[in-house]
């Protein structure tokens, strides 16, 4: 038997999802003293990918903060300890529109006292996957 | 050109793939909310057939295909007196008999906004590190499960943790070390064990994951009033840089 490659490549019971395309993107926060109850924001990242049928992953970096990576299902908060008592809550959103993705990053004062917020680099990479079906 | 089959090789593949055992797409329409109501919503319950609950991706539309988000993105409504998020929210939960996709349509308040939507989704279905019992795929009309011109996704590691976290405090996971080099792509679900301890949820604000270029580590900060967790973590961590 024949067998025509250019129909066939291959066969399988199952599939996963293949990698796609992928962009890194950033947006630095300025330092700088947040007052009571004040939010600063949205600081954007944002580069070109268009989502036209593909399933994504976000993860993103706070440098400034530490140095781990998170995924980011959509939404992301992290509250922030300070010296003594104060604190801030670092909140990043992802969504994709117009053929770009976006991470809109906001910070607000949780405290009750004015609190100085560290130079914060948000990196970011984003990717999307190939469903075969 | 024609191939002799007796002259094709297999070369089995190191690390497995994600199985996809089925897909469900829908779609639903939402009215607009008023601010009285707060929200509309719609639930779509679908019958899998499994016999045991299963990992999922899932995407959606508001725009008619143009733009897909994966459950849980929130696409802001901008524009003073300030952004507001969480207009359309599309989550989902797999138990041992269904698939429960949840939308809600919420009203904006900051721009006094309620707007109906048209709401496609797609749920990929992945077998489970373990599964209760032999699968058989939901059966698709897709001719090739496979396109050569992809990477498919590798698994590097896979397994469980516990993340148990007392009310008022913050807590993490057994470190998992994986020594890749580089920060890899992962995917993990969690079962709520005080709710069920076979439905699978994917990950929204909670829990959080905590990735370096050599471990892995999931993290729940439930300080303040927050009434804690006792959770068991499915993770998978993908070789593809």
């Amino acid at each position: 038997m024949a067998i025509n490659t250019n129909i066939i490549l291959a066969t399988s019971g199952f599939s996963g999802f293949g990698n796609y395309k992928s962009v890194s993107f950033s947006v630095t926060i300025p330092s700088q003293n947040l007052a009571i109850f004040n939010y600063i924001g949205p600081y954007t990242a944002s580069a070109a990918l268009n989502n036209s049928n593909a399933v994504t992953e976000v993860q993103l970096q706070y440098t400034g903060l530490d140095s781990f990576w998170r995924e980011v299902p959509g939404y992301i908060s992290i509250i922030v300890p300070n010296a003594g008592a104060a604190t801030y809550e670092v909140q990043s959103f992802t969504y994709f529109k117009n053929g770009s993705v976006y991470v809109d990053t906001y910070i607000s004062n949780q405290s009750g006292s004015t609190v100085t917020i560290p130079a914060i680099t948000v990196n970011c990479r984003a990717f999307l996957f190939i469903a075969p079906f | 050109m024609a191939v002799n089959p007796n002259k094709i090789y297999i070369d089995l593949p190191k690390y497995g793939n994600d199985q996809i055992i089925g897909v469900f797409t829908n779609t639903l329409s939402l009215a607009a909310p008023t601010l009285s109501g707060g929200y509309t919503s719609a639930t779509d319950v679908r019958a899998h057939g499994f016999g045991d609950s299963a990992y999922f991706e899932g995407i959606f539309t508001t725009d008619g295909g143009t733009t897909w988000n994966t459950f849980g993105s929130q696409t802001p409504t901008l524009g003073a007196p300030g952004p507001t998020f969480q207009t359309v929210d599309v989550s989902a939960t797999v138990t041992i008999t269904n698939v429960n996709v949840s939308i809600f349509n919420n009203y904006d308040i900051s721009h006094s906004i309620g707007n109906a939507y048209t709401v496609t989704y797609k749920l990929y279905l992945i077998a489970k590190n373990t599964m209760a019992k032999p699968i058989t795929p939901i059966k698709t009309s897709n001719k090739l499960l496979y396109a050569s011109k992809y990477n498919y996704q590798k698994i590097f590691m896979k397994g469980s943790v516990a993340l148990i976290v007392s009310a008022g405090t913050t807590g993490t996971s057994t470190l998992i070390t994986h020594n890749l080099g580089y920060v890899p792509k992962i995917r993990a679900y969690y079962y709520n064990l005080s709710v069920s301890s076979t439905t699978v949820n994917r990950f929204g604000q909670e829990p959080q994951t905590q990735i370096t270029a050599t471990t892995l580590q999931f993290y729940s900060d439930q300080s303040g009033l927050r009434p804690g967790i006792s959770y068991v973590i499915d993770y998978r961590i993908y070789l593809d840089t």
